[in-house]
């Protein structure tokens, strides 16, 4: 599985049925998503769930509106349904 | 000299003007719990049938964009994959989620959604009164069908397979059916097998983080917690909701099954099974 940040152009490009994960950002602006597809046009990019968890909680202002961030079993376990 | 009138109708004495309030600050005590069942009846296992329902009056607001956890319960001591049982809300995709798990890798899982007239959702749809679109999920400002005091009540019921299946679980936003799950036959990973020791039990928090805060912009309350030791129907169901104004869950008809009650009316304690603990700024609230 690879892990990215893209932006939201970006993301609005890619074939959605190849996305597991998915969440936007507080500004609407970037996306967190996970996929088998390996991208090229990225802003950053995580070797593990883990390290991407981590990023969100230190970065939590940006990503989620309570002060915390995204948990590993949530960037794992949510599926991504496109147009839902 | 005062005489009693025989046939007077006395006060079942049931009040409900109180609930507890999860903080909205993480601390290093803001938990609401119990932190031992001690036997109490509530040990499930995957393979038991079993039924929770709480009240409960969002305060996150739209932009929390996160998930929040409702209830957990996991082994005494245990982590995330430790006997773990959760119901948690996705605000960032507005659903409710549902899950065992004995391990990583052995667990189940389905979810509901609530603002998508698509016939497959439409029951939940309807069920939850939120409106269609991603700009009515479910917070503070859109409680969507709600009964008293703009409390609604969620239950969640389980059959006795190790199952996440549409024909072994159901949720219910109050008195009605949320219909089938996403997941027809469930999101199914290895085969959980929890145990059944002693668990604890949290509101508004998951078991492996319930220091933390819950929400955000002002605090969600929690009321009337219960725990049955079946599976309730749809018509037991329809009977604890009672038109969106709480019962005695003593009264109910099903109350024999009833293993954990909780009404919060001044503090914690327990009509049924062990009290809750309610630490650091979570608190008890007017309703």
């Amino acid at each position: 599985m690879n892990y990215y940040i893209v932006t939201s152009e970006v993301f609005e490009s890619l074939d959605l049925s190849s996305i597991r994960y998915a969440h936007k950002s507080q500004d609407r602006t970037k996306w967190i998503i996970t996929t088998e597809s390996t991208l090229d046009d990225v802003i950053l990019a995580f070797e593990t769930a883990e390290d991407l968890s981590v990023y969100t909680f230190d970065n939590h202002s940006d990503w989620t509106g309570d002060g915390g961030g995204i948990e590993v079993e949530d960037i794992k376990e949510t599926e991504y349904l496109s147009g839902l | 000299m005062h005489l009693i009138n025989p046939f007077m109708s006395f006060p079942s004495g049931f009040t409900n003007i109180k609930a507890v309030a999860k903080s909205i600050t993480t601390g290093t005590a803001q938990a609401v719990y119990v932190a031992d069942s001690n036997s109490s009846g509530v040990e499930w296992d995957h393979d038991d049938d079993f039924s929770i329902s709480f009240w409960i009056k969002p305060g996150w607001d739209s932009s929390i964009n996160t998930t929040i956890h409702l209830f957990s319960s996991t082994d005494a001591g245990g982590g995330v994959n430790d006997s773990t049982f959760r119901i948690w809300y996705s605000e960032n995709n507005n659903r409710i989620n549902v899950q065992w798990r004995s391990s990583s890798s052995h667990r189940r899982l389905n979810f509901w959604l609530f603002h998508s007239t698509n016939s497959a959702y439409l029951d939940a749809y309807n069920a939850a009164g939120l409106g269609e679109g991603g700009g009515n999920f479910w917070s503070a400002s859109n409680r969507g069908n709600v009964g008293d005091d703009d409390f609604t009540m969620i239950t969640f019921t389980k059959g006795a397979s190790n199952s996440a299946a549409n024909s072994n679980i159901n949720l219910y936003w109050n008195g009605t059916s949320c219909g089938n799950g996403y997941y027809a036959n469930g999101q199914n990973h290895g085969t959980p097998a929890m145990s059944n020791n002693d668990k604890q039990i949290f509101l508004g928090s998951s078991s492996w983080s319930p220091y933390q805060q819950s929400g955000n912009s002002s605090e969600t309350l929690y009321d009337g917690l219960t725990m049955w030791n079946s599976k309730l129907t749809a018509t037991e169901v329809t009977e604890l909701w009672n038109g969106g104004t709480p019962i005695d869950a003593t009264t109910h008809s099903n109350a024999t099954e009833l293993k954990g009650y909780w009404e919060f009316e001044g503090n914690g304690n327990a009509t049924v099974g062990e009290n809750i603990s309610i630490n650091g700024n979570s608190n008890i609230a007017n309703r």
